[in-house]
């Protein structure tokens, strides 16, 4: 799994890759919640890079965006996800929580 | 046309997933599985196996025996284990219609099982649990290799 950290000037960019099992999502969770404690609460996750995604990534996602959007102090956005990963996002529900734009540019630029 | 099968005997542990994500694809690409559907067996078995080593082992470690078969048209996933059984009708699914802060947490591996495959059946026996999934038309028209 590829994890890469920007601080922007509007929110932080994180930029992901790979294939995101459970045997990475631990590492997933643990890089967020660093980002989180040490208060980056508008966060923009590119998942271009990202081929595959199960069930325990996406737990971590969902931990990830309640705590940033508590106190309405930040959110959690997605940026360019591929069809596949759409997909799992659709079954589960959680494309209609998440906020998702079709690039890094528009997510970035929402903050 | 001759049947496919393949199997993979298997460790219970998180840290094995990757292999068992790898099982899957080089099966799917050595039966001819049509490209589109790797992705949706990957996630199956991996949300299978990540349940049975998580609830059914405990986290404690367990053998697992995946199979593989080309069925005709279809491909059939099997997962076998020896670990505590469970009642998949009591798993609550995740209630859509609630907000994300609303909603519980767990049930969605079990969830995107029923929905990436067409057909999903356990039979739990003495000592060992059988999950049977079922992938309709999932080969494509050729067999790999064939001649045009």
């Amino acid at each position: 799994m590829e994890f890469l950290t920007l601080d922007l000037k509007r929110c932080t960019l994180v930029r992901l890759g790979g294939r995101i099992d459970g045997s990475v999502a631990p590492e997933l969770g643990s890089n967020l919640r660093n980002l989180t404690d040490s208060d980056h609460h508008k966060l923009v996750l590119n998942m271009k890079e990202v081929n595959y995604t199960s069930s325990a990534a996406l737990r971590e996602l969902i931990n990830t965006w309640k705590t940033c959007r508590r106190w309405n102090r930040g959110d959690m956005r997605l940026a360019e996800v591929n069809p596949n990963i759409r997909k799992v996002l659709d079954l589960t529900g959680l494309s209609g929580q998440f906020i998702i734009f079709d690039t890094e540019a528009e997510a970035v630029g929402s903050f | 046309m001759p049947s496919f099968c393949r199997e993979l005997a298997i460790s219970g542990r998180v840290a094995e997933l990757p292999v068992i994500l790898d099982f899957v694809e080089t099966a799917c690409a050595a039966a001819g599985v049509r490209a589109e559907l790797w992705f949706d067996l990957q996630l199956a078995v991996e949300e299978a196996c990540a349940n049975v080593i998580e609830h059914a082992y405990g986290g404690k470690g367990g053998d697992l025996v995946i199979t593989f078969t080309a069925r005709g048209p279809d491909v059939v996933l099997t997962v076998l284990d020896h670990g505590r059984p469970f009642a998949p009708e009591q798993v609550v699914a995740p209630d859509m219609s609630l907000p994300l802060t609303q909603r519980r947490i767990g049930g969605l591996g079990l969830h995107l099982m029923y929905q990436l495959m067409d057909e999903v059946h356990f039979d739990f026996g003495e000592g060992s649990n059988t999950l049977v999934m079922v992938k309709r038309n999932a080969l494509a028209d050729l067999p790999p290799g064939a001649a045009i």
